[in-house]
């Protein structure tokens, strides 16, 4: 059994130019000790997604249109509010995308720390701020005893994202969701900010799914692999194959386009622009973009291939 | 390739910083640029990376003089940018331009397409104001947007399509050289590979000279003759494309390519990273002697933090390092 294990999940939005169907239909499931890249571009779902688990999406204009979220066999989107407020921060932490935006600006950083460790872990004065010292500590700001009582705008982008998942890390959770953590921030400190993600699932058994566009991250990162298009996983495989043998022409595409530090190959864009989320064409959202398309992409392909290995297209039929 | 279009030496922009209270008085500047010398060939695309607060976008600026120069020579063409004024620096521009990294931001949104690309013809007054439009639209066609959506106005297209918008004012003067500055950064993956296509495309058919200014190395390595490598307003070094990603020899630039992620996970598993520790630091105090020593992984001595090294020749690409001979390969492969 999967500690997360996502069944046909619909995440819609009603605005006033139609119904948004940001998340439409995805499944994957997660282990302990196992780190999920979620790949796709901007509007892809992929953030949404992240979202719905922790039922952060505001409602409305959100709605869960339908599906199930189990966490450790408890249906996420059926637990009531109340219990749902002792895992968020606790059993299951977020990072977000910026860290400018997302510590409270009037807040000393001890004390968004320790607020965690009080609300969750019921520690209290010295015990929690120790224990804030050794968060910071562990993920690298130096001199933690004399930064801890700084405000957030004494720290730069990269102290501040550290701070952001030293406050995720700080009750040790079963489930880090991470939404681009380090798009904001240089390769350099980028690096450091991998390297401890990958540690956390490591040491203490950490589920992580790893929400990015970068297909060089989750090539460093990650032990399997899904990709969202249009609201849609179109591929999911371990890691290796994906980057290997690539099933779908969307994959291959973004492969293809991406230039590598590597090697100096012609580049091969993906024609056109990602699809408008309120008029999804009814067959596969990929089709208008995608070179091998044919008749039979007006329907929606089902899933072809195994269970953890295949893709949502029609050439992948035979 | 032997001819510079432009060379750049000794250049420093600072910005001054003011006291506090009823008589401020510069207290301290922030060392955007702090001696820097650049050459660009003709017909050459020139990477400029670094990470942010690097000084990499001021250099940008510097080179078209959109911000003063504290000290220093920019030498376009044989001529001295820090030295022109008024009519003859306007008269200039038109053949030097800038792509901007926010396709969002740098179009006017109350003017149409049309306008916003024709207006460099008419600031120089390089077609007669009836023909403008029509030049606009050969320039949409080349940039790949479709003509017809000359009336249209930026908030309708997409943001690689407003890209194509900014190159193709940018080509309307029919400059020589063009500095791009993070021209890709703000764009989705598979949009970022049309862009720098593009622009590829259109360097070799005109002969354009760029300083191609993105902190993804990726993305510079693939568009680039040669490529220099900035840390805290000095370039650390230089050298062709293959020199730098391939054979770094500075520290920096070392931990640079290694921290760079690459989309294999074979190669990515057996690749040895150089994590640097803490951040860059603050222009405003810049460490004394080399302006790495307090993040180098291979810091020697005193010399490191009193005397700051000088750009000088090493195997054909340019080093500031005074142990860069000794060093060697930081990630532990054998040096090839």
């Amino acid at each position: 059994m999967s500690l997360l294990r996502v069944e046909d999940l619909h995440t819609h939005f009603h605005t006033e130019y139609g119904t948004v169907k940001a998340v439409n239909g995805v499944s994957f499931e997660v282990d302990r000790g196992e780190i999920m890249g979620l790949v796709g571009e901007s509007g892809s779902g992929k953030s949404v997604t992240n979202l719905s688990i922790l039922k952060l999406i505001p409602t409305p204009p959100g709605e869960y249109a339908g599906g199930r979220i189990l966490f450790d066999g408890e249906d996420l989107l059926k637990t009531p509010e109340s219990k749902l407020r002792t895992y968020r921060g606790n059993r299951i932490a977020m990072i977000f995308q910026d860290p400018m935006t997302s510590l409270t600006p009037y807040m000393r950083v001890s004390r968004q720390l320790t607020e965690v460790l009080e609300l969750h872990q019921g520690m209290t004065g010295r015990a929690a701020k120790k224990r804030a010292i050794e968060l910071l500590e562990m993920v690298g700001i130096p001199d933690p005893a004399n930064r801890v009582d700084s405000w957030p705008h004494e720290f730069s982008g990269g102290m501040r994202q550290r701070v952001m998942i030293a406050i995720a890390l700080a009750c040790k959770p079963e489930l880090l969701l991470a939404d681009e953590p380090t798009t904001a921030l240089d390769v350099t400190i980028q690096a450091q900010i991998l390297e401890l993600i990958k540690d956390l699932a490591r040491e203490h058994g950490t589920a992580v799914i790893m929400v990015t566009h970068d297909l060089g991250v989750v090539a460093g990162i990650a032990d399997k692999v899904s990709v969202m298009y249009g609201g849609r996983i179109v591929e999911r495989a371990p890691v290796e194959p994906l980057f290997a043998s690539p099933k779908h022409p969307y994959t291959r595409g973004l492969l293809a386009s991406v230039p590598r530090l590597d090697s100096r190959g012609e580049l091969t864009p993906v024609k056109g622009s990602p699809p408008d989320l309120t008029a999804l064409p009814p067959g596969c959202a990929f089709a208008p973009r995608c070179p091998l398309v044919h008749d039979q992409c007006a329907q929606q392909p089902p899933w072809f291939g195994e269970h953890t290995l295949g893709a949502r297209c029609w050439k992948e039929q035979a | 390739m032997s001819d510079p279009l432009l060379t750049v030496r000794g250049l420093k922009v600072h910005f001054p910083v003011y006291s506090k209270g009823w008589f401020p008085r510069q207290s301290g500047a922030v060392k955007a640029v702090d001696g820097l010398d650049l050459t660009v060939h003709r017909g050459e695309v020139l990477g400029l990376v670094g990470e942010s607060g690097c000084g990499k976008s001021t250099t940008g600026r510097a080179l078209l003089r959109l911000v003063p120069l504290t000290a220093g020579e920019v030498v376009f063409d044989g001529v001295d940018l820090a030295k022109l004024k008024g009519e003859e620096l306007r008269r200039m521009r038109r053949r030097m331009q800038m792509i901007f990294q926010d396709p969002y931001a740098s179009l006017n949104p109350r003017m149409t397409v049309g306008d916003i690309i024709a207006e460099p013809l008419g600031a120089h007054d390089l077609v007669p104001a009836g023909e403008r439009q029509k030049k606009a639209q050969e320039l949409m066609e080349r940039c790949g947007l479709d003509p017809a959506f000359v009336r249209r106005y930026p908030h309708e297209f997409s943001g690689g399509q407003r890209q194509r918008i900014g190159i193709a004012r940018a080509l309307a003067s029919d400059p020589d050289f063009i500095v791009c500055d993070e021209p890709i950064s703000a764009l989705d993956v598979s949009i970022q590979a049309q862009i720098l296509n593009l622009l590829q495309s259109l360097a070799r058919e005109r002969n354009l000279s760029y300083v191609f200014i993105a902190h993804d190395l990726s993305a510079v390595r693939h568009i680039s003759d040669r490529i220099a490598v900035m840390y805290l307003g000095r370039i650390v070094e230089t050298g062709t494309y293959a020199e730098i990603c391939d054979n770094p020899r500075h520290p920096y630039t070392q931990a640079l390519v290694s921290a760079i992620p690459v989309p294999d996970p074979v190669i990515e598993r057996r690749r040895k990273r150089i994590v640097l520790q803490g951040d860059v630091p603050s222009p405003l105090k810049p460490p004394s002697g080399c302006p790495f020593h307090t993040r180098c992984p291979a810091v020697r001595d005193q010399r490191c933090s009193t005397e700051a090294p000088r750009l000088r020749e090493l195997d054909g690409r340019q080093v500031s390092c005074h142990f860069a001979e000794d060093i060697g390969d930081l990630t532990g492969r054998t040096a090839s």
